[in-house]
């Protein structure tokens, strides 16, 4: 069954609670990337959703995202994985400075960039510490689900990414999203 | 200023079994597309295969992993489709990030979570090995002679970034 969409997309029914908040795409290399002054959703958005592709500089082996909130750098942070390399199955956590998600492309191909899904939930809420969700990867490496913590109860102000590796290259694409509360 | 965005662009109720389902024309003025398929196909033990803009070359791969009730396995391959995920004869629920779809420096990731709670739960990174922008998806599933069932629901939406 062929759906031609050209009638359907120019009507572009839109509905609903998930809005782009803000989105950042490369036109150099950058060593980070951050979102700021997210207290101005709080009053509107209950949960936050990242959708980020990347590259990272390098040739070598795959390496992640990384995630930091309110630019705390402190060991504060814990990450869950649930790893597929493509021969095997691996399940591992880890503690430190920052969330892991999904790993990036690098420099070795051509064109080679990573994705990952994002979900921040409950991000403003202060009677709860912080958790996200991941799902991410790069179809020549590896593929993760990740399960996030960050220890704090603060408010969410600023989300930072950072190349686990050399600095993000151009055309990597950073896009936030709110979700409504009811 | 907050967009309102996933914006629904097509939805395909099958009310009969159908080969092949294409979503065609595009447009290129969101920036990641979302398909979610709810349904079954008409075989026990069948992938759902994606190709973008017709192109059967050899241009698709992927790394997988996942779990079947008792173990778990994780894989890599490649080919002329995209190996969407399992989606048998039994009642499945697949859902499909395309990210980036209409940016002309970068090959296509697509992300896949296929879940059918009778046989296996995977998650996919896939890779379409070209920097063409995408105007048309086609679905098929694996194995000669097989279909999406009837009642199979495909809904296609457009995020913009």
């Amino acid at each position: 069954m062929l759906i031609p969409l050209g009638i359907l997309a120019a009507s572009g029914v839109s509905a609903g609670s998930f809005d782009l908040l803000e989105s950042q795409v490369l036109t150099g290399t950058a060593s980070s990337v951050t979102f700021s002054s997210l207290s101005t959703y709080a009053s509107t958005y209950q949960h936050l959703q990242l959708r980020i592709v990347t590259r990272m500089g390098g040739t070598g082996g795959a390496k992640s995202n990384l995630l930091r909130f309110n630019g705390i750098s402190t060991s504060s942070y814990k990450s869950q994985f649930l790893l597929g390399n493509g021969s095997a199955v691996s399940s591992f956590s880890g503690s430190g400075t920052n969330i892991f998600l999904g790993i990036g492309g690098n420099l070795a191909t051509s064109n080679r960039f990573g994705a990952a899904v994002i979900d921040i939930l409950d991000p403003f809420e202060t009677t709860k510490i912080k958790v996200t969700r991941s799902l991410g990867g790069e179809a020549a490496s590896e593929l993760t689900l990740i399960s996030g913590l960050w220890n704090s109860t603060a408010a969410v102000s600023s989300i930072t990414l950072i190349p686990e590796t050399a600095d993000y290259q151009i055309g990597s694409r950073f896009s936030l999203y709110g979700i409504k509360a009811a | 200023m907050p967009t309102n965005t996933y914006t629904p662009l097509a939805t395909i109720s099958l009310t009969g079994t159908d080969s092949e389902i294409v979503f065609s024309n595009i447009p290129n003025t969101y920036r990641d597309l979302i398909i979610i398929a709810s349904g079954q196909s008409t075989a026990a033990n069948a992938n759902i295969l994606a190709r973008f803009n017709s192109d059967s070359g050899s241009n698709y791969s992927w790394v997988y992993m996942g779990g079947d009730g008792s173990s778990t396995f994780s894989g890599s391959s490649s080919g002329t489709s995209g190996d969407w995920g399992n989606f048998p004869n039994a009642q499945s629920v697949s859902v499909f990030q395309i990210m980036d779809y209409s940016a002309t420096d970068k090959h296509k990731t697509t992300l896949v979570r296929s879940n059918t709670a009778s046989t296996y739960a995977i998650a996919y990174a896939e890779r379409w090995a070209s920097t063409t922008a995408i105007t048309s998806i086609s679905l098929t599933i694996s194995g000669s002679g097989n279909s999406f069932a009837s009642g199979t629901i495909l809904s296609l939406y457009g995020v913009i970034a």
